[in-house]
């Protein structure tokens, strides 16, 4: 069960290495939360504020796909529960987003167990089809039922002005230091699960589910509770995104792009670190926003192209991700002067 | 009769799904890994039809086998390249470099050939044979009957050559295998370049009553899983039969259901596949035993 | 607790065509120290499995301070105070030796600073803390076997089922394991179930000892009596 791919080197310092965590992770934090200061665009404010949505919703993905390696291939299910009852909820009953995320990550954390308990049974496939399987089920439904949902019309949100009560604002900046907020929240929660007691399960659970049985650890409602934790990040994530957006339909809400690149960004970051799925989303956001302004009609597929091919070579060839090689990095440029 | 018409439509198509899954769950019985990038073999598959009918008037059936190989030396080259050095990897590396590839093969497509649909005409694409109660469609027809040949010649690959029994001995027990002179290595190979090689011909055969677009295998992958996960991970009778049963569900439900829904009908019996008999409802012969 | 601690009525384990255990009825009382012994494939290691419901008894009965536990989950039987060390040593290769230790210490000792300490203690008393901040997959067989104790011992058991623990030792090293041993039945209370092939360490540090053959009970008794009991002998011969 082991991570027979990851070299066999054994890690110095324990104690330094956390310290060198905490401030990479406080000098990206930095560059990103001072970004308005040195962007001038709106596009590129737009693309900050993506940055922290994704990077929000890569981090709940981790929780459960990076740290216990349950892989979900359906996440969006979650991000569409999000949108859209933060958005039915606004729209047909003229309840604040404010209170409608929450219920939308309430709604997520239900959905999860619904499909978690069932399918946490079964060996590590099983968990990524049933997933990938709810995300068609969504799409298919609220396309059907247009009466509720508008169908392949989707929710547009209607204007309200000046409203930050109804998460309405004045100025973009603003949705900006929210989706920074939320991330700030995501970040913390990861970093609390992983040195947690739910930490040590989940990787337990990850490294070897016949010993963490012997040690005691309850698998079903270990991975249910990162499920659970995972669900209800993701779905603040996509109650944002429509706020933001103003915009959802079904194909952009359970879109098995969106799904994927949750795991992507978290991968390319590093599943076992807790801030690696942010630093994944900060260098991976622009550049898939940049590409797809730049390469347009027929060269549109050459920027998903070119994430699948780093997907399989960070798979291949820096299975730890991005975050364990800066920090190795970083513990070589203080070490050598001296 | 529309029901009748519907049976008769079901059967034939799941003939090509069962080939497909048997495909995915041979790699899978063998190997132990899911291939997420099944459908773009199928895509390939079509493509090179298309284009063998394009450049040489050659007709898909015919050309068939050609990218049936021709995509069995991709899958091999691809299990050298990517699959190999993660076959003991944790399921997350196993599960997105297919995924990865997947997201490779579907937008390489897409750069070099353009989304549009790419369909051709053959003589019979239109033909129907008229039966009591029903017509039949001579594509369809056709395709059944090239599906049905490839399974049973992979049956009896399986089952009375040396070679095929060897893979099958690997797919049950790794370890004794390699006691018995068996190179895993070498059978997981095989395996993942002819479990992708069936979805290539199966794409070939299925071009005359379809179109080619770079996205296609998305539309398979769940009727796919559904199938494989019916008849048990594993499984290829299972999965033979299983393919036939999700071509008819999803045929005769469009007689009582709006088209919108035809899948939805797939996804929940699915979705029930997996939670009631996550062994596989029609396990009889299976592969490896767990 | 007036009863046995642990009580065995009629447990069998078929697998497919095999009877790996027939019929086995026993009891443990509180504070023993049992030795298992047989020959490879007497259906030792099923037997842990059986009692800590990983590999549940086709039929029979496990009682567990005189209530049932068959068919229990394995975490719920670990958890009312049953655990076991594995043949095929199981530990957490990425995590550090006193990860490992701490996952099991966290079992009943929510607080991550104290369960900490708690694992230290666990990893000094079987002597791998100079250990603690490697991976377990750096350590060599012996040691990850020892690690698997020291979490074993970590969730804090009643009754602890050892497989195995002293294969690839040193003759030095069996003596301070065999003191460990006894340490942990006298100090601790802990009461031990422990397979060895180890013979003369078996024999000299159970104060009973169970003989397997082909998945049937065939002695049961003192570690003198069980030695000379001509079915044993019979067995053992008939393995050479």
């Amino acid at each position: 069960m082991s991570d027979s791919v990851a070299p066999s080197l054994s890690v110095p310092s324990r104690r330094g290495r956390r310290g060198a965590e905490v401030a990479l992770a406080l000098a990206l934090l930095a560059l990103l939360l001072a970004a308005p200061f040195y962007v001038g665009t709106e596009f590129a404010l737009r693309i900050a504020t993506l940055c922290c949505l994704f990077g929000t919703m890569s981090l709940g993905w981790n929780l459960l796909g990076g740290y216990a390696n349950q892989i979900s291939l359906g996440h969006a299910v979650f991000f569409a529960v999000g949108a859209y009852t933060t958005g039915l909820l606004e729209i047909d009953l003229h309840v604040t987003p404010w209170l409608g995320i929450p219920a939308g990550m309430g709604l997520a954390v239900l959905v999860g167990i619904g499909i978690g308990i069932p399918t946490f049974r079964l060996a590590g496939h099983y968990f990524a089809l049933g997933t990938l399987a709810l995300l068609q089920i969504g799409d298919i439904l609220f396309t059907y039922y247009r009466q509720f949902t508008g169908g392949t019309l989707g929710l547009t949100l209607p204007i309200l002005g000046y409203r930050p009560e109804m998460f309405s604002f004045k100025y973009p900046i603003w949705y900006f230091y929210v989706a920074a907020g939320m991330m700030v929240g995501a970040l913390l929660a990861s970093r609390l699960v992983l040195r947690s007691g739910l930490g040590y399960r989940l990787r337990a659970i990850k490294e070897n589910p016949l010993a963490a049985q012997l040690a005691g650890i309850d698998l079903l409602r270990t991975k249910l509770t990162a499920l659970a934790i995972s669900a209800a990040v993701v779905a603040a994530g996509g109650g944002f995104y429509l706020q933001f957006i103003q915009f959802i339909d079904p194909d952009s809400a359970f879109s098995f792009q969106t799904s994927i690149n949750m795991a992507l960004f978290a991968i390319i970051g590093g599943v076992n670190s807790w801030w690696g799925p942010a630093l994944g989303a900060m260098l991976l956001v622009p550049l898939s926003e940049y590409t797809s302004l730049q390469l347009t009609g027929r060269l549109a597929p050459l920027g998903p192209l070119a994430y699948g091919l780093l997907l399989i070579l960070v798979i291949l060839l820096r299975p730890r991700g991005l975050a364990e090689w800066l920090l190795r990095l970083w513990e070589r440029l203080w070490r050598s002067p001296a | 009769m529309a029901l009748y018409q519907a049976l008769l439509n079901g059967l034939l198509i799941g003939g090509v799904y069962a080939l497909i899954s048997i495909g995915l769950t041979l790699v899978f019985g063998v190997m132990d890994i899911v291939n997420f990038a099944q459908g773009e073999f199928l895509m390939i598959g079509m493509f090179l039809a298309f284009f063998a009918h394009q450049l040489f008037g050659l007709d898909p059936l015919v050309a068939s086998v050609g990218a049936g190989l021709l995509v069995f030396a991709l899958g091999v080259l691809v299990e050298r390249v990517i699959i190999d050095p993660i076959i003991e990897a944790p399921p997350l590396a196993q599960i997105f470099a297919t995924v990865g590839l997947s997201i490779v093969l579907s937008n390489a497509a897409a750069a070099a050939f353009g989304n549009e649909y790419h369909g051709v005409t053959t003589p019979y694409g239109a033909v129907s044979v008229p039966l009591p109660g029903a017509h039949l469609s001579l594509s369809y027809l056709l395709a059944f009957a090239c599906a049905a040949v490839a399974a049973s010649l992979l049956y009896l690959f399986l089952n009375w050559t040396d070679l095929g029994r060897a893979m099958r001995a690997t797919a049950q027990n790794r370890n004794a295998a390699v006691l018995l002179g068996i190179n895993p290595r070498a059978m997981y190979m095989l395996a993942f370049g002819l479990g992708v090689g069936l979805a290539g011909f199966a794409g070939a055969v299925i071009l005359p009553y379809t179109v080619a677009y770079p996205a296609i295998g998305s539309q398979f992958v769940l009727i796919m899983y559904t199938v494989v996960v019916l008849g048990g991970l594993g499984s290829v009778r299972g999965a033979a039969v299983a393919g036939l049963v999700i071509g008819v569900v999803q045929s005769v439900s469009t007689v009582f259901l709006a088209t919108e829904l035809q899948n939805l009908v797939v996804f929940v019996i699915f979705v029930a596949a997996l939670i009631l008999v996550p062994g596989g409802v029609l396990q009889n012969v299976r592969l490896r035993r767990a | 607790m007036s009863g046995p601690l642990l009580e065995l009525r009629s447990v069998s384990r078929r697998f497919g065509g095999l009877l790996a255990l027939s019929e086995v009825s026993f009891q443990v009382q509180a504070g023993e120290l049992v030795g298992v012994i047989g020959p490879n494939g007497a259906g030792k290691s099923t037997l842990f499995n059986a009692i800590v419901q990983l590999v549940p008894p086709t039929s029979g009965q496990v009682l567990y301070q005189g209530r049932e536990i068959t068919g229990w989950p394995v975490n719920r039987v670990v958890a009312s105070g049953i655990t076991k060390t594995s043949q095929m040593v199981q530990v957490f290769g990425e995590m550090t030796v006193l990860e490992n230790v701490l996952v099991g210490a966290i079992l009943h000792q929510r607080r991550l600073d104290l369960a900490r300490r708690q694992a230290i203690e666990d990893l000094e008393f079987i002597g791998l803390a100079a250990r603690a901040d490697l991976p377990a997959r750096d350590l060599t067989l012996a040691d990850r076997a020892r690690l698997e104790l020291a979490r074993a011992l970590a969730v804090r058991p009643r009754l602890l089922m050892i497989d195995e623990v002293m294969a690839g030792l040193t003759e030095a090293e069996v003596g301070e394991m065999l003191n460990r041993l006894r340490a942990m039945n006298r100090e601790r209370g802990i009461t031990l179930l422990v397979i060895e092939h180890n013979m003369r360490a078996v024999m000299e540090v159970s104060q009973r000892v169970l003989a397997f053959e082909q998945g049937r009970l065939i002695a049961d008794g003192d570690p003198l009596g069980v030695s000379r009991d001509p079915q044993v002998v019979e067995a053992y011969l008939g393995m050479g």
